[in-house]
């Protein structure tokens, strides 16, 4: 293996030991046990120092190291971030505390505990902290910190990293994208903390949930999810999971006042009509079930964001759901928001790009000599990027299916199982007749967890990191 | 600075690598993926796939605030098109690439009418390299700074040569400073001389100097040799044709040697003082009839690297006193090592290099800016004009914490030529030389001090 791979873990493992230290700070004003993030945060740094004290010369980076470091680095975090749970007074097992945190770190927001409220104020903040993380990726954020070295090859480590079918940047400077990236994701989470304390949410709820919301990740510190909140409080969660589905490529064109690419945005047309639609579904079968036109709605469009972008925060009941809903709400957790945005799954462009590429395929079965292209947001797809869609596709297909099998053997119904593999994979973290995974067994925790991983690094980094181990 | 580059050839792909490396945010417009993945992937820039003729693409690279469009697209009509439009859609200034020498000539004319800021052109470039470089037989390469008053010449250290095994010291003391030893290339390093440091055997070093203190200091070093007279080019491509068109003003016989009968009609008609010779170069007979024992350089043009390396190495055989070769490729240079060729040239590295030293003076204007720039493998000479912000003016040179790896090698005063001691300072107005090694990210003046 290339030696570069664990310098850049290195790097990854000591920036991330600067992360611990903010629980950490939590937990020393609310007066909790410190060490529970002080150990594990000195563990990463110390890794993380010898790691980056492997001597290697300017080596190059190829795309199979870029997988590897991604890989790598995600299993790295998951290991540590689960000690702090594994430590804490309301300690897990390892297995629990593992799903737990890569639960966390891929934004899914499923949770082994039956009751969040008893947990220590840090233990929360670090859940939800972990989904801030998690959201842009922990590759991207030292990319855009650490200094770029002469041979250094990011492009790769990005590739891997970020959601979607191709990465395209917005400036032509690795770092000045990330920058403008991060801006827009921190900028909208702070709108969203201050519009939430308008509406009068305690500090500390609002800033957790501001960061589940923004790494669309749903672990939430009340038994009852958001449920008990004020009606403008759910308001703003739901138009905010809605934003954060949406790729961040729209707000920089926003940001340069580019507001016709902007609008002119096939997937942004796309996303938006399937959320529009599917609410107007939901709240037709539903609403006979509410007091009033206002609260159907509402819940509508809540649980709609939530599980659309793969969010995950309930404000009611959903397993009043009928059939008809529920089948509705599987489709949109596989299908998942846009690319380049926090969420997870398929991702509506892969869903426009394989649509394309059957109507091309159905036409030239039709009229066998015509020629015919598939455009994207007014673009040539190329070849390459058709192929690894409909892989991409294949392989997440095969995968679901073997994991469903693993799960399988717990012995829970039928319904059960599906939900459970489904809103794992798709790192959506709320399912139907489930509300916490601590009665699975181990086994199945560790293949959900890496089913998790899978869903949020879509598929291709953790193959390759396996074949890489296989041919050396 | 913002820097679009309309095309991604051989030229594209090393000007965006040198551009990207001094820090300025670069997009690539090119119509095929493949020819650019490479680039995309290994260099931090942003790629627009489609053609650099199409507005809608040029605004997707952000034309508007562009300062540099460079267009090196294979048509020379596309290149003009391409930078007109450009300028018409905001961009501060463009280059374009013209090869053919009738459109140069008629294009000068109407440069301005067409908002180029710049027109390169990379044959005629090498040409008038290789032509310097015959104009001096003991030099294997040359450069000049400050128009022509200072010169920079590349040497190979013989067995017999005065200067082998003495110190930079020594050396100094036996010229009165009048010429600096810059940089040494031994075994495929290059070092930055100190004092004691000592030349050796099969040492390749490069000096500055002025012409006449250079001539000098050949003659001292007994690295003489006698003014070529009569030069054979093989391969009748338009560099060649350049190439014969100088070196018929400068006095020396050309013999030329194509193998395309046709090519060789116009050649004869352009080159009316050329002899033109219908064969083919790897005949050796043929060269052997036509005298390349005794012609006094032999230049290999021909368009295929792999040739031109063969048969230099023929001529090498025969003992031709100079040798120059045209490699396309850069990749090959560690062959080339191996074959001991001298002197070699790569059309698409001068014509960056120009490109280069223009980017780095329009991006410098505020400050100490730096003008023009020799790259050699490891290590650059940048000509620097000292302003305000020089933080260490009047400063004794010995008092100053230069870097390692770094010689000031000249300083230009008004319309006197120094080459600076312990003792001398640096004072407004100069312009000054410096060499410096190539990993060493050298944009500002003061980015020389410790």
């Amino acid at each position: 293996m290339n030696k570069i791979v664990f310098k850049y873990l290195g790097k990854v493992m000591m920036m991330y030991s600067f992360l611990l230290f903010l629980p950490a700070l939590v937990s020393l004003v609310y007066n909790e046990a410190l060490l529970v993030f002080v150990f594990p945060a000195i563990i990463s740094f110390i890794i993380g120092y010898f790691l980056n004290r492997i001597h290697c010369k300017d080596k190059i980076l190829f795309s199979k190291d870029g997988f590897m470091i991604v890989t790598l680095s995600w299993i790295m975090i998951s290991l540590v971030g689960a000690l702090p749970l594994v430590l804490s007074v309301n300690g897990l097992s390892f297995v629990d505390a593992l799903f737990e945190s890569v639960s966390g770190f891929t934004t899914t927001g499923a949770t082994v505990f039956k009751d969040v409220e008893v947990l220590d104020k840090s233990i929360l903040f670090w859940r939800s902290f972990m989904h801030f993380i998690g959201g842009m990726g922990i590759l991207s954020f030292v990319i855009a910190i650490a200094p770029l070295s002469r041979n250094d090859k990011s492009m790769y480590v990005l590739k891997a990293e970020m959601p979607g079918p191709s990465v395209s940047k917005l400036v032509p400077s690795i770092k000045k994208t990330l920058f403008y990236l991060y801006a827009i994701y921190i900028g909208l989470t702070l709108l969203e903390f201050i519009l939430l304390l308008i509406g009068q949410m305690p500090i500390f709820d609002s800033i957790l949930i501001s960061f589940g919301t923004a790494g669309t990740g749903g672990f939430s510190l009340l038994n009852s999810s958001l449920a008990t909140y004020s009606t403008f409080s759910k308001w703003v969660v739901t138009i905010f999971m809605f934003l954060f589905g949406v790729n961040f490529n729209i707000y920089f064109l926003l940001l340069i006042k580019d507001f016709k690419s902007a609008l002119k945005s096939e997937e942004l047309r796309v996303y938006i009509s399937i959320y529009i639609l599917s609410v107007l579904f939901i709240v037709i079968n539903t609403y006979s079930m509410f007091n009033s036109m206002s609260e159907a709605i509402l819940e509508g469009a809540f649980h709609i964001s939530s599980l659309f972008t793969s969010t995950g925060y309930s404000i009611g009941d959903i397993n009043i759901y009928p059939t008809s809903c529920r089948i509705l709400v599987l489709m949109l957790m596989i299908i998942s928001a846009c690319a380049g945005s926090t969420c997870g799954g398929f991702k509506i462009s892969r869903l426009i790009i394989t649509v394309k590429s059957i109507k091309r395929d159905i036409i030239k079965s039709i009229h066998p000599n015509s020629v015919e292209i598939v455009r994207f947001e007014g673009k040539k797809v190329t070849e390459e990027v058709m192929t690894s869609t409909r892989t991409f596709m294949l392989l997440y297909a095969i995968l679901i299916i073997i994991i469903l099998f693993v799960v399988g053997l717990d012995g829970f119904n039928f319904e059960q199982t599906i939900n459970a593999v489904f809103c794992t994979f798709g790192n959506v973290g709320l399912c139907f007749d489930l509300s916490s995974f601590s009665e699975f067994s181990n086994l199945s925790k560790i293949f959900l967890s890496i089913g998790m991983l899978l869903g949020r690094l879509e598929i291709f980094p953790i193959i390759a990191l396996i074949k890489g181990f296989n041919t050396k | 600075m913002k820097i679009i580059i309309v095309g991604i050839g051989k030229l594209g792909e090393y000007l965006a690598k040198s551009l990207v490396k001094d820090k300025n945010d670069v997009t690539l417009i090119d119509l095929s993926f493949k020819r650019v993945q490479d680039v995309i992937n290994n260099e931090d820039l942003n790629y627009i796939m489609g053609s650099g003729l199409n507005i809608d693409n040029l605004i997707e690279a952000g034309i508007k605030d562009t300062d540099l469009l460079i267009s090196v697209m294979d048509k020379d009509e596309e290149n003009v098109m391409c930078c007109l439009l450009a300028k018409k859609l905001g961009a501060k200034h463009t280059i374009a690439r013209i090869r053919n020498q009738e459109y140069r000539e008629s294009i000068d004319l109407i440069k301005d009418d067409l908002g180029l800021s710049m027109m390169i052109n990379p044959e005629y470039l090498t040409a008038s390299h290789i032509a310097r470089i015959v104009g001096i037989p003991s030099a294997l390469d040359t450069t000049t700074f400050f128009k022509g008053r200072v010169q920079m010449l590349s040497l190979k250290i013989s067995k017999d040569s005065n200067l082998n095994r003495k110190s930079i010291n020594e050396i100094n003391k036996s010229t009165d400073g009048n010429v600096i030893v810059c940089a040494i290339e031994r075994n495929k390093e290059t070092l930055i001389p100190m004092g004691a440091t000592k030349l050796e055997n099969d040492d390749r070093i490069h000096v500055i100097g002025t012409p006449s203190s250079l001539l000098s200091f050949i003659k001292y070093a007994g690295l003489i040799k006698k003014p070529i007279k009569e030069v054979m080019i093989s391969g009748g491509s338009d560099t060649a044709i350049y190439l014969a068109k100088i070196l018929c003003d400068m006095k020396i016989k050309v013999k030329l040697i194509e193998s395309l009968p046709e090519r060789c009609e116009y050649l004869t008609e352009v080159l009316p003082k050329a002899l033109i010779i219908n064969g083919d170069v790897s005949d050796q007979n043929l060269l052997l009839e036509e005298g390349i024992e005794d012609c006094d350089c032999f230049i290999c043009l021909n368009s295929i690297d792999e040739e031109n390396l063969v048969y230099s190495m023929f001529a090498k055989s025969i003992n031709v006193p100079k040798i120059i070769t045209k490699i396309n490729h850069i990749n090959l240079s560690n062959i080339i090592d191996l074959a001991k060729i001298d002197t070699v040239v790569t059309p698409h590295i001068i014509a960056s290099n120009q490109i280069v030293s223009y980017v780095r003076a329009m991006s410098n204007t505020d400050s100490s800016s730096c003008e023009s720039i020799y790259k050699f493998k490891d290590f650059e000479m940048i000509e620097f004009k000292i302003k305000d912000n020089f933080e260490y003016l009047n400063t004794k040179i010995k008092n100053l914490n230069i870097k390692n790896d770094i010689i000031i090698s000249t300083i230009l005063r008004g319309r006197n030529v120094i080459f600076p001691g312990g003792n001398d300072v640096i004072k407004k107005h100069d312009t000054l030389v410096i060499v410096v090694n190539n990993k060493s990210n050298i944009k500002d003046i003061n980015d020389i001090m410790e």
